[in-house]
Parts: structure tokens; C-alpha cells; sequence
């Protein structure tokens, strides 16, 4: 499937107005490293800039392949569905991955040269490792949102989901409900790997002081559960679409 | 040769979700290996939803398909399709030879064998190897026909679903088609070809389904002779007079419906007795150059099934 891997790819890097916004962000974060010189807003933004990665390469990973008929040519040769899902949703989370951490790379270089700053090892280490949870996270949401509709209708949904989320978070708050559990929980489904640990926020045995063992591996359980559910549930809406050329 | 069925389809229906009317319903149909096979039917009989299905890109709601002893979900199976769809649609950024070399890949060819396999591809489709590495996005849609069915054939399969393979081609790609069509078809490619192109068709086809309404009425055996009463038109040599044409017509009771300079019409009870009108011209020293029928055998099939529905 490795064909199929690059195909994903190249589909990708020939949508040039996403590779200009992609451009556009990546110079962005580089030269607020250059103006700032500070770590902590750049490693936040580095993983954060992950979800905005995947959402501008991805959106219409699988919707659009159906809206243009590419699906129905492939989907009659000898390629078992949800193999096209997983090579996709890799293909996408390789590629933002690597965008993110080259970004991360070039930045932790501005911040050497200019500032002659030190990075601190678990500091890059957490964020690459946050960089592929958001990917890979994202991605598997994109995928599930785009088997369900054809075009570009993932990024709507999404974002009408997350407009409604935040809208009922404001309704809470006036109502002076605190439901943390329903925010964090409502986070992860709409930006998996969201709760993520700030490798940043100090020395690494104050972190990890912080995230007791249990809430680490929950916290990595929820993700790849949440992931599992969205990969699930774009091969069930790609299994059962109807994929015809006629005048129905 | 004797021919075995291929290809097995067994109380077909199908409705689309929000539709009251099935778009395919109860269809029950043998396909021979080795047999060229048309699909004809007015717009959306269901022609291209029976193609869909075979493809297995959409599930019946009953009954099954079978394709040599296997449903049409088999890796198996589907490792033996060639598709040109009606609707050509490529990435706009792939090139021709790249667009191929991936289908290639997708069938499971092997990659020292890609370049070859591709080339060969290529050329027996008659695409000018000036093309081969032009964006598809600039091709007419002759050339798209042509890339459409060198993807198809890629991987040697043993059926090839056609819909509308010729639409858009030029005389000579219309007449290299065909030319193809019997090359698989002397090789023992199942072909199952939906068209609306009557005569290409009845040229083509050993056999020839007429859909209406997502039912088969009937199947047609082009090479049999036909039952059916028709016009056929003479172009005739020298002057003829009238009488004499109304006089023969008369022997072999057939009917003169028209006249012309150097030309006329005749209306024949059945295939028989347009060879015995022919016969009866000849021993009358009526000479002609060509005798053709008015309307094809398809087509004639075609127009009375519109007139009944009427």
C-alpha cells in the first residue's frame, strides 16, 4: 500500500493554496521565535500548530476522493476499504508531523543562534512526542468527519461542533455550573490529545510530580481509544457508502 | 468452444436510500466467459447501477452476484476487473503515464514490470506518446476515453466493465475500440458493455440486455435472426420503374413504403424474408449496390419497447 501512501501525499502537495497557508504559518511561528526568543510560547504553539497543520492539509482527506470519483476507480480494484482509511489518515499525520517538528527544528535553531539559548531535552522530547499525539489524533478525526461527507463537509462539521461546545461551555459558566469533566472530556473528542502534558511548565520531576503514573496512562488510554473510535467509524461510513455513477 | 458462466446474477434488487422505486429489481442474468455482453436501456434503467453493482462498489439490497463461483467482495474477484466509468474523473495534477502506473500498482503489478506493462497499455489504446506525460487535466475527452481504458486494461483482466467506452472518440478511436474489444474477446476476456451506441453494440455484442424500469425485458442474440417486422433501404443501379419494385415486393410479400432516385424502402415481415426480398430482387433484374435496414435491430428493440411503454 506504500503506492497508496504516496499517492495521499502528492494529492496533498498539489492543493497549493493549503501548501501557501501551511508556508504562510510556518514562516509566521518562525519569525514570532526570532521576536520573542522565548520557549514557552513557541512550544505551545508547536503542538497546538499540529491541529491547524492537519486540519488545512487534511480537510476532505476521504470526502473529496468520493466527490471526484477517485474512490469509485480504486475502490474496483483488489484494495480492501479500511486499508485505504488506515494508509490515508497515515499518510496525513506523517505528513503534519514531520511539518511540525521540522518547524519545531528550525525554531529551537533560531532560538540557538540568536538567543544562545539552551533547549532542554525533555522539554524536545514532550513536544515532539505532543506534536505526533496531536497529528495522529486529528488526523484519525479528519478521517472519521470526512467518510461521513463527501467534499470538504468535515472541516463544517467540525467546526460546528466546536462552536457548539464552546457555546455550551459559556452556558455553564453563566449558569456557574464547573463541569470540568464535561470540558475536558468534550476537548478530547473535538482535539484529541488536547490534554496533554506541558513539557514546559518546569523541571521534569515537577511534571511528572504533577501527572501521577494512573493519570498518564489514562490520559494516553483515552487518546488511543478516541482515535480507535474515529478510525472505526470512517471505515464503517466508508463500508457503507453508495458509490455510484448513475442518475439516481 | 464451449462456454461456461462467468459470471452469475440472481434476483438483483436494488433502491437507493430516499427512493420508493428500486433502481434494479429482480434481475436474473448468465454471462458467459468469453462473451462480449451489452447492457442497453433508455436512462436510468438501471443500467449503470447493474454495472455498480458488479463492481461491487454498491451493495444489493437481495439477491447475489457470483463471479466465477465467487461474491464480488473477494479480493480475488476484483484482482480480475478492468472499469472505464461513464464519468471520467482523474486528479487534475497526474499525469497519463502516472495516472496508469498507479492503476498498475493498485492491481498488484509489479513495480520492475510497471514501465513495460504501462507502455504496452498505452500504445494498444493508440494514446501518441507525446500525451503520455501531459497533465490529464488537458486532455480532450478522446484522450481521456483512451487513458480511461488503458487503466482498465492494466493487469490483464479477465472482465472489463465498459460504460460508454467510446463517447467523445473520434471515427478512428471508435474504430481502435472495437478493435481492442475483439482482441480480448478472441483472448477470452468477459466483457460486459453498457452504451448507448445501438450499433456499435450490435456489431460488438454476442449478447444484449435491454433494461427498463431495473428489470431485464429482454435478451437479444444479435447474430439470430430476427422475428421482428423492419424497413430496409435499397440503393439501387440504373432506373428501375415502380411497378416492377411493386411487383417483387408483392412475390415475397413484402411492401414498398418508398421511392426514390436510385433508392427504395421496403417493409419486410421478418429477417427471412428481407434475404428472400433480396433473392426475388436479384432474379428480377433488379441490380443493387447495397441493401442496409432502416433503423438496426437494436434499435428497432429500443423504439418498439418506447412505443409500448407509451
Amino acid at each position: 500500500m506504500i503506492f497508496l501512501f504516496f499517492y495521499t501525499l502528492k494529492q496533498i502537495f498539489h492543493q497549493r493554496i493549503r501548501m501557501y497557508i501551511v508556508i504562510v504559518f510556518f514562516t509566521y511561528e518562525l519569525f514570532e521565535i526570532y521576536a520573542e526568543g522565548t520557549l514557552g510560547s513557541f512550544t505551545f504553539n508547536a503542538s497546538f500548530m499540529a491541529i491547524w497543520f492537519t486540519w488545512i492539509l487534511g480537510a476532505g482527506l476521504i470526502g473529496r476522493d468520493v466527490s471526484t470519483g477517485t474512490l469509485h476507480l480504486l475502490l474496483t480494484r483488489p484494495i480492501i476499504r479500511y486499508r485505504y482509511v488506515l494508509v490515508k489518515w497515515f499518510a496525513l499525520s506523517f505528513l503534519a508531523t514531520t511539518i511540525c517538528w521540522l518547524n519545531f527544528f528550525l525554531g529551537i535553531g533560531i532560538i540557538r543562534i540568536f538567543q544562545g539559548e539552551s533547549i532542554v531535552t525533555h522539554v524536545l522530547l514532550g513536544e515532539m512526542i505532543n506534536v505526533l499525539i496531536y497529528s495522529f489524533g486529528t488526523a484519525s478525526l479528519v478521517a472519521a468527519f470526512s467518510s461521513l461527507l463527501p467534499g470538504h463537509g468535515d472541516l463544517g462539521l467540525w467546526f460546528s461542533l466546536f462552536l457548539i461546545f464552546q457555546g455550551a461551555i459559556q452556558l455553564l459558566i453563566y449558569l456557574k455550573i464547573y463541569a470540568t469533566m464535561f470540558v475536558k472530556v468534550g476537548l478530547e473528542i473535538l482535539l484529541p490529545g488536547y490534554n496533554f502534558v506541558d513539557y514546559n511548565s518546569g523541571k521534569l520531576s515537577e511534571i511528572l510530580a504533577k501527572w501521577s503514573g494512573f493519570d498518564m496512562y489514562l490520559f494516553g488510554l483515552a487518546w488511543l481509544a478516541i482515535m480507535l473510535v474515529y478510525l472505526s467509524l470512517a471505515c464503517w461510513a466508508l463500508n457503507r457508502k453508495e458509490l455510484s455513477y448513475g442518475s439516481h | 468452444m464451449v462456454l461456461h458462466p462467468g459470471l452469475i446474477v440472481r434476483e438483483l434488487t436494488k433502491t437507493y436510500h430516499g427512493k420508493s422505486l428500486p433502481a434494479l429489481s429482480g434481475v436474473n442474468l448468465e454471462i458467459h466467459s468469453g462473451e462480449v455482453f451489452g447492457l442497453i436501456g433508455p436512462n436510468g434503467a438501471g443500467k449503470t447501477t447493474f454495472l455498480c453493482c458488479l463492481l461491487g462498489l454498491l451493495k444489493p439490497d437481495f439477491g447475489e452476484i457470483l463471479i466465477d463461483g465467487m461474491y464480488v467482495d473477494d479480493l480475488r474477484v476484483k484482482a480480475q476487473f478492468g472499469y472505464v466509468p461513464e464519468r471520467l474523473q482523474f486528479e487534475p495534477w497526474i499525469n497519463g503515464f502516472d495516472l496508469v502506473s498507479f492503476h498498475h500498482a493498485l492491481a498488484g503489478g509489479s513495480r520492475q514490470a510497471c514501465k513495460t506493462s504501462v507502455e504496452l497499455r498505452l500504445n494498444q489504446v493508440g494514446l501518441e506518446e507525446a500525451a503520455w506525460f501531459k497533465l490529464v487535466k488537458t486532455y480532450s475527452r478522446g484522450m481521456l476515453q483512451r487513458i480511461a481504458l488503458a487503466q482498465a486494461l492494466i493487469g490483464n483482466p479477465k472482465y472489463l466493465f465498459l460504460d460508454e467506452p467510446t463517447s467523445g472518440m473520434d471515427p478512428s478511436g471508435v474504430m481502435q475500440v472495437r478493435k481492442i474489444i475483439q482482441e480480448l474477446k478472441d483472448k477470452g476476456t468477459t466483457i460486459i458493455l453498457n452504451s448507448h451506441q445501438l450499433d456499435q453494440v450490435e456489431r460488438i455484442c454476442d449478447k444484449v440486455a435491454f433494461l427498463r424500469g431495473g428489470k431485464v425485458q429482454t435478451i437479444e442474440v444479435p447474430t439470430v435472426g430476427s422475428e421482428a417486422s423492419h424497413v430496409i433501404r435499397i440503393r439501387l443501379m440504373g432506373e428501375i420503374s415502380r411497378e416492377l419494385l411493386v411487383k417483387v415486393a408483392e412475390l415475397v410479400n413484402a411492401r414498398l413504403v418508398g421511392f426514390g432516385l436510385n433508392e427504395a424502402k421496403f417493409e419486410v415481415a421478418h429477417d427471412k424474408a428481407s434475404a428472400e426480398l433480396l433473392s426475388a430482387l436479384s432474379q428480377n433484374g433488379v441490380h443493387f449496390i447495397e441493401a442496409i435496414p432502416e433503423q438496426n435491430r437494436l434499435e428497432r428493440l429500443f423504439f418498439a419497447s418506447e412505443t409500448s411503454s407509451k
